[in-house]
Formats: C-alpha cells, sequence, structure tokens
C-alpha cells in the first residue's frame, strides 16, 4: 500500500476545460437536431423529445457511478489519495445527473403516464441510488480524518454500487411502467443521429466536470496534509508582548 | 392526449425538459469552474506563507 499521507499530484485543468466545451457544443447541436430536425414519434408525439436530454443523462450517470466504484476499489487496493479525489468527483457529477433525471423523467412521465412520479421499480431503484450517493457525500463532510474518510467512503461507494446493475435491469426483471432499454435495431435511424450526438455531449461534459472536480478536491486533499505552521518564537512573542 | 391513444402537442414539457437540463448543468458547471478558481487563489496565497514548503 502506498503512504497514505502523500497528498495527491494537482496536474492542470487544461483538458477537463476543454472537454467541457466540447461537451457544451455537441449539446447544443445535438438537442438542436433532436428539436427542430427528427420527426415526431408515432404514439408519443413531440414528448419522446425528452428522450434526447434524459437517455443520454440515465446512462452517463450509471457511468459516473461506475467510475467512483472503480475509483473505490483503486484506493483500497492501491492507497493512493488520488483514486479519493477521483472518487468524490465522480459521486459529486454523478449526484447531480441523477437528480437532473429524476426532474427530466417526471417532467417525461406527467404527459405519458398522467402522474409526476410512480413507485415503480425503476423510478424506486433510482431513487435509492441517488438518496445511497448523496449519504456518501454527506458521509465526507462529516470526517475530517483524511484517511478515514477516503477508506469509509470507498467502501460505502462499493456498497451503494450495488443498485447500479438493478437500476438497469429493474425493467427486465419487474413489471415496470418504464419501458425497456431501446436499441439500434429497435430505434429508427433518425431518432439515432441526436440521441448518440447528445450521449457524447454529455459524456464529455461529464468527464470534463469530473477532471475538475478531481483537482478541486486534490488541492483540498493537499491543503489538509501539509504539515502544520510552525510555532512563532518565544523570543518574538515576548517582543510583541512588551 | 387524443382517443387513440396518440399525445399531441406537449411541447411545454419538452421545453421545460430541455430548460431544466440546461440551468442545471450550467449552474453545476459554473459552481466547479469557481470552486477551482477558489482554491486555486487559496492554495497560491498559502504557499507565499513563511514556513510553507
Amino acid at each position: 500500500m502506498a503512504d497514505p499521507f502523500r497528498p495527491p499530484p494537482v496536474p492542470g485543468p487544461r483538458l477537463g476545460f476543454a472537454l467541457m466545451g466540447l461537451g457544451a457544443l455537441l449539446l447544443c447541436i445535438g438537442s438542436y437536431l433532436g428539436l427542430f430536425v427528427a420527426p415526431s414519434e408515432s404514439y408519443m408525439g413531440d414528448v419522446y423529445r425528452i428522450m434526447y436530454v434524459h437517455v443520454p443523462t440515465a446512462w452517463n450517470t450509471m457511468l459516473a457511478f461506475t467510475f467512483a466504484f472503480g475509483a473505490a476499489l483503486a484506493f483500497l487496493i492501491k492507497g493512493e489519495f488520488k483514486w479519493d479525489a477521483r472518487l468524490e468527483a465522480a459521486v459529486e457529477v454523478g449526484v447531480m445527473m441523477a437528480g437532473l433525471l429524476c426532474l427530466q423523467g417526471s417532467i417525461w412521465a406527467k404527459p405519458t403516464w398522467g402522474v409526476w412520479w410512480d413507485w415503480d421499480p425503476r423510478l424506486t431503484t433510482t431513487a435509492v441510488m441517488f438518496f445511497a450517493f448523496v449519504g456518501i457525500l454527506a458521509l465526507r463532510r462529516f470526517v475530517e480524518d483524511p484517511v478515514k474518510r477516503a477508506t469509509w467512503s470507498a467502501v460505502a461507494t462499493i456498497v451503494a454500487y450495488a443498485d447500479v446493475p438493478i437500476v438497469y435491469f429493474s425493467v427486465r426483471w419487474w413489471n415496470s411502467l418504464h419501458q425497456m432499454q431501446s436499441s439500434p435495431e429497435t430505434v429508427s435511424r433518425a431518432f439515432l443521429i441526436p440521441l448518440r450526438t447528445n450521449a457524447f455531449a454529455v459524456l464529455f461534459l461529464m468527464a470534463g466536470l469530473i477532471t475538475v472536480r478531481t483537482r478541486i478536491a486534490a488541492l483540498r486533499l493537499r491543503q489538509e496534509m501539509a504539515p502544520p505552521l510552525p510555532e512563532p518564537a518565544s523570543g518574538l512573542a515576548a517582543e510583541g508582548a512588551r | 392526449m387524443s382517443a387513440t391513444g396518440v399525445i399531441t402537442g406537449g411541447w411545454g414539457y419538452v421545453t421545460a425538459a430541455y430548460l431544466v437540463s440546461a440551468v442545471t448543468l450550467s449552474c453545476y458547471a459554473a459552481s466547479v469552474v469557481l470552486r477551482y478558481r477558489a482554491e486555486v487563489r487559496r492554495a497560491a496565497r498559502e504557499s507565499r506563507l513563511p514556513g510553507v514548503p
């Protein structure tokens, strides 16, 4: 195991900002294609256009939590704090996206299901996933010791991640209001191009956000692990008192 | 929704979903950039303190 008191390196953020910019640009293009170029859907009319932001958010939320799971395993195996910084970043970005996913899904549910929310297997397991990872962020706020915080949040991430495959397979395992996953064979080509554009857009945006957020976590860890400032010399203190 | 089960209209929901997504992603991205700048400034300030290598 590596020295647990060695702070993580903090490389520059250029790659992160470039990925964020590329993601934002692609998201504008994909959303334009999805809103104004793609045809209406036979049964859902124009409401289906929410898919172009909802589905990429869902895919990338699960990807962010999968990265956090990998970072948790890497920290526990290698003991390097760069993995703790990556875990913190991926969990925070994943929580933001999971919250957005629930909002988008709720807005889509109202015109199609007639309700904003239903305790259906997909929605319930997604809510459990959201709150489990919010709990990990809360845990990190309450533990001051960097070693304990990193170890406990890595273990908690591995436990919380058990819900992610359940979210994915919930629509296959149980009767769900939520539709099953589509594949390129079941989706018209006219719908695929904006969907894929936005999927890559959200992927780049998420990767950029995780990269920059990792730098923030690494800088904070360096500050926490820095040696304490030396005490002022007693002679100087006496001089000041006089 | 019409009697045939086909949903008509619904642009209000589409606009709401895209607006919520744009606002959430923009605000979070802005918060990450601002927090990064604040951390870099703090780290630079502390590295100038006496006794800190």
